[in-house]
C-alpha cells in the first residue's frame, strides 16, 4: 500500500503525536499543517506535565492524579480517557526521555516536580519554563525521522479548508489550499484526524499564536461535525465518541481539537499530557476502522473531490468580489474585544446577549468586506478572511453554549448564576450548526469510575481498587 | 499618538522586481515590529496617502517561539514578533531575509533549512514500546550545554548572518551543526554518530565553515554555535582517524 490512507491536520503535540505513533507501526501518513511548529500552540505551553511516577514515594497515587483531573474538569471529562491517561502518563515520560527530552534536574540528578494549583501532590515534571517547546521539538526531530525513512509525507505550509464527504456520509479526505500558489488540492484518505488545536485565537492578541483561531473547527462545524462545550474558554472543542471520532464517520479529533480530556476546566499540567495521549492512542481507533470499512477511499469517484474543489474555488471568490468598506483585522480586532468583553470571565444573560447581538452585526459586515489583496498568490488577506467567516460561527456557538447553562462550573463563570447546578447541567453542550444559529442539545455524561456526590467523592466501579 | 515609518522592501512574486514603500503608522511605545504591521494591515495606505496592497508577513506563535517572523530589521536578522520599536532609529527598515528565495514582500521559503534538518537525522531512533535501558543522567555541564542547543528556534538567522551560506554553496549551517551537536550530549545520541558524521564529511558539511563567527552574534537565544561547531569539526576528525584505522 503506497498510497497514505490517514490525512493528520495540524503539527502540534497531539497532530505530531499522531504520527509518530502510526509511522512507529509502519503506518504511513500525511501531515498537513499551515505553518509547522510556528501554527501550533503547544509551543507556547508552559505549565509542565504530570506524571505520577512509580519509583516516588511520596503518598501520590496514579488514582489521585485521575480523581483530581476530573474535579478540576468538573465531571465534564470523559472519564476512560483521562483514566488511561493517568496510567499511561509515566510512559510518555521514560518515552520522551529515551528520545532525548531532559526534565529539570536538582544537583543530585533526581528529577524535580512542581506542585501546581489544584494539585494534591507535587507530581509535575517540567523542561525550565519551556516544557511544550521541548516537546514540540523532540517530537519533531522524531517527525523527521519518519520523513527521512519514508512514513511521514508533510505537507507544511497548506491551509484546510474543508472535509469530503460522500453521499453516505463517510469522510473520505480533506481538501486544502496551498499558503503560496493557492493551489486547491484534495487528499483523499480512509480516516482524517483533525489535530487543529483550540481556539484560543478568538481573541486578539491571542495566548495561543496566530493560527489556533478555532477556524478549522469552524470549517468542520459547519459541514455538520457537532462541536461541544465550547463555552467553558479554552476547553472545549470538536465533539467526539469513545474512538476519538466525530459524528462523521472516519473523521477523528484529538488533542485540544477535541473536547474529551479537559471538561470544565483543565488540571495545570495535564494539556501536554492529554496531546500525547490522545495522538498515540489514535492509531489503533483509526486502524480499527479503516479495517472495518467496506470501500475504501481508492475506489470512490473522483468526481466527489472535484466537486468540493470547485465549492471552495467557489468560497474563496466570495470574499474576491465583496465590494464594501469594511477592514477584515478591524472586524477580527472587534471580535477578539466583544469575545473578551462579552463573553469573558464575568459573564451574564445581559452580556452574553451583547455579545450575540454584536457577533451578528459583525456578521453582516463581513459582507461587506474590502479585501486590499485580490491576488492568487501568498494572499494573507484571503486565507484570513476565510478563516475569520469561521471564527465567527464558532464565536457564535461560544455564546450561544454560554447563555444557555444557566450555572457556573470550571472556567464558564455567570454572574446571575454563581451555583453549580448538577441536576440540569451534569451534562456535555453539543452543538449543531443550522443557518439560523447554533443548535444545543445536552448529552448525559457516563460517570464510569467517580460521581460528584458530597461529601466524598464515590467510588462507583470496582476495578477502580486495582490500578497502582 | 505618535507616528513612526516603516520603510518596506516590497515583491509581488519571486520572479518579480523588488520596490520600496514607506508607510506611516502610529505608535505607542513598547510596540513591536509585529504590532506595526498589524497596523498596515489595518489600513493599508502608504506615505502618500494611496492605498495598496497589505504587506504580507509571517505570523507564528507571536512569543518569540517559532522564528517563522524572522526578518531584516534595519538590517539585521530579528524576530519580528519580539523587536521592541522603541530601540530602533527611524525609518525602520524591514527586509525579507536575502539568503532564502522570496516568496513575497517579507516572506521567504526555508525550506532548503528544513530539508538540512532531515538530511542531519539529528534525532534518536527510539520507540514508545521499547524497552527503557535506564536513563544515563548527563552531568550538569552538559546539562547546560543541552539547554541551550536545545533553545533555538530554527529562526534561520544564524544562516542570514553567514558568509558561507548562500545559494552557490551547499553548507547546511550552524544551526544544523548546532542540532547534531545536541543530540551528540545524550549517550543514546552518540549510538548513530557515525552516520550523522558521513553527513558532515560530505560536501555542504562542517568543513565549510569559514569560522567566522557572526552566527554567534545573531542568535536571538545567544547560543554559542561557535562551540557545537568545534566539538563536530573534532568529532569529524576523530570519526576520520577511526575509520582509516578501519
Amino acid at each position: 500500500m503506497t498510497e497514505s490512507t490517514i490525512v493528520i491536520v495540524g503539527s502540534g503535540v497531539s497532530g505530531m503525536s499522531a504520527a509518530v505513533s502510526a509511522a512507529q507501526k509502519g503506518i504511513s501518513i500525511t501531515l498537513i499543517s499551515n505553518a509547522g511548529l510556528a501554527g501550533a500552540s503547544s509551543l507556547l505551553d508552559q505549565e509542565g506535565l504530570n506524571a505520577v511516577m512509580p519509583w516516588k514515594n511520596d503518598g501520590d497515587s496514579i488514582e489521585r492524579h485521575f480523581e483530581e483531573s476530573i474535579e478540576t474538569s468538573q465531571f465534564l471529562a470523559r472519564q476512560d480517557f483521562v483514566r488511561h491517561m493517568c496510567e499511561e502518563a509515566p510512559r510518555f515520560v521514560s518515552y520522551l526521555e529515551r528520545i532525548g527530552l531532559l526534565f529539570s534536574r536538582s544537583a543530585t540528578g533526581a528529577p524535580l516536580f512542581k506542585k501546581l494549583k489544584d494539585h494534591s501532590h507535587p507530581r509535575t515534571l517540567f523542561c525550565e519554563e519551556r516544557t511544550g517547546f521541548q516537546i514540540s521539538q523532540i517530537l519533531n526531530q522524531q517527525v523527521r525521522r519518519f520523513e527521512k525513512a519514508g512514513l511521514i509525507q508533510r505537507r507544511e505550509g497548506w491551509e484546510f479548508l474543508s472535509v469530503v464527504i460522500d453521499q453516505r456520509g463517510v469522510c473520505r479526505g480533506i481538501t486544502a489550499m496551498d499558503r503560496t500558489t493557492m493551489e486547491i488540492k484534495s487528499y483523499p484518505a480512509d480516516a482524517v484526524v483533525m489535530a487543529s488545536g483550540s481556539y484560543g485565537g478568538l481573541c486578539m492578541p491571542s495566548k495561543g499564536g496566530y493560527f489556533c483561531d478555532g477556524s478549522a473547527a469552524g470549517a468542520l462545524y459547519g459541514q455538520g461535525v457537532f462541536l461541544a462545550n465550547l463555552e467553558f474558554t479554552g476547553t472545549g472543542g470538536i465533539w467526539v465518541d469513545h474512538r476519538q471520532m466525530t459524528n462523521i464517520e472516519g473523521l477523528f479529533a484529538v488533542g485540544s481539537a477535541s473536547m474529551a480530556y479537559q471538561g470544565a476546566q483543565s488540571l495545570p499540567g495535564n494539556r501536554l499530557l492529554s496531546n500525547l495521549h490522545s495522538g498515540f492512542s489514535l492509531v489503533d481507533s483509526s486502524v480499527h476502522y479503516i479495517s472495518s470499512l467496506e470501500n475504501k477511499v481508492s475506489q470512490i469517484s473522483p468526481d466527489l473531490f472535484l466537486e468540493e474543489i470547485r465549492r471552495q474555488h467557489f468560497f474563496n471568490q466570495t470574499f474576491l468580489d465583496r465590494s464594501g468598506n469594511e477592514n477584515l483585522y478591524e472586524l477580527k480586532t472587534e471580535l477578539g474585544d466583544c469575545i473578551t468583553q462579552y463573553a469573558g470571565v464575568n459573564r451574564s444573560e445581559g452580556s452574553l446577549k451583547k455579545g450575540e447581538e454584536k457577533i451578528r452585526e459583525l456578521d453582516s459586515r463581513l459582507k461587506k468586506l474590502n479585501l486590499s489583496d485580490h491576488s492568487n498568490w501568498r494572499n494573507h488577506e484571503l486565507l484570513d478572511a476565510r478563516r475569520f467567516y469561521y471564527m465567527l460561527d464558532v464565536a457564535l456557538a461560544v455564546v450561544k453554549g454560554a447563555l444557555l447553562r444557566r450555572e457556573s462550573r470550571g472556567t464558564h463563570q455567570r454572574e446571575d448564576y454563581p451555583k453549580r447546578d448538577d441536576r440540569n447541567f451534569l451534562k456535555t453542550t453539543k452543538i449543531a450548526f443550522t443557518p439560523l444559529g447554533p443548535e444545543i442539545e445536552y448529552e448525559d455524561i457516563h460517570l464510569k469510575y467517580l460521581k460528584p456526590q458530597a461529601p466524598a467523592l464515590a467510588v462507583v466501579d470496582e476495578s477502580w481498587n486495582r490500578v497502582g | 499618538m505618535e507616528t513612526i515609518t516603516l520603510k518596506i522592501k516590497r515583491q509581488e512574486r519571486p520572479e518579480a522586481p523588488y520596490y520600496w514603500e514607506d508607510f506611516k503608522v502610529s505608535y505607542t511605545p513598547g510596540m513591536t515590529v509585529t504590532a506595526l504591521l498589524t497596523q498596515i494591515q489595518k489600513k493599508p495606505i502608504n506615505d502618500r496617502g494611496e492605498a495598496t496592497q497589505s504587506v504580507v508577513y509571517e505570523n507564528g506563535c507571536c512569543q518569540g517561539a517559532c522564528g517563522a517572523c524572522t526578518m531584516l530589521i534595519n538590517g539585521r536578522p530579528r524576530l519580528a514578533c519580539s523587536t521592541i520599536a522603541d530601540h530602533l532609529s527611524a525609518p525602520i527598515v524591514l527586509e525579507p531575509l536575502t539568503k532564502f528565495p522570496v516568496i513575497r514582500d517579507l516572506v521567504v521559503d526555508r525550506s532548503r533549512f528544513f530539508n538540512d534538518l532531515i538530511r542531519a537525522s539529528s534525532w534518536i531512533s527510539s520507540d514508545f514500546n521499547n524497552p527503557d535501558a535506564g536513563l544515563v543522567i548527563p552531568s550538569e555541564s552538559i546539562q547546560k550545554s543541552y539547554r541551550e542547543l536545545s533553545s533555538c528556534t530554527f529562526c534561520g538567522s544564524c544562516l542570514e548572518a553567514c558568509p558561507q551560506y548562500n545559494s552557490r554553496s551547499s553548507f547546511v549551517g550552524a544551526a544544523v551543526i548546532g542540532q547534531i551537536r545536541l543530540i551528540h550530549l545524550l549517550p543514546m545520541g552518540r549510538m548513530e554518530a557515525s552516520q550523522r558524521l558521513s553527513i558532515m564529511m560530505e560536501e555542504g558539511g562542517v568543513e565549510d565553515c569559514g569560522h567566522v563567527g557572526n552566527c554567534v552574534k545573531a542568535c536571538p537565544e545567544g547560543i554559542d554555535l561557535r562551540s557545537a561547531i568545534a566539538r563536530i569539526e573534532r568529532e569529524v576528525t576523530v570519526e576520520a582517524v577511526r575509520r582509516l584505522l578501519g
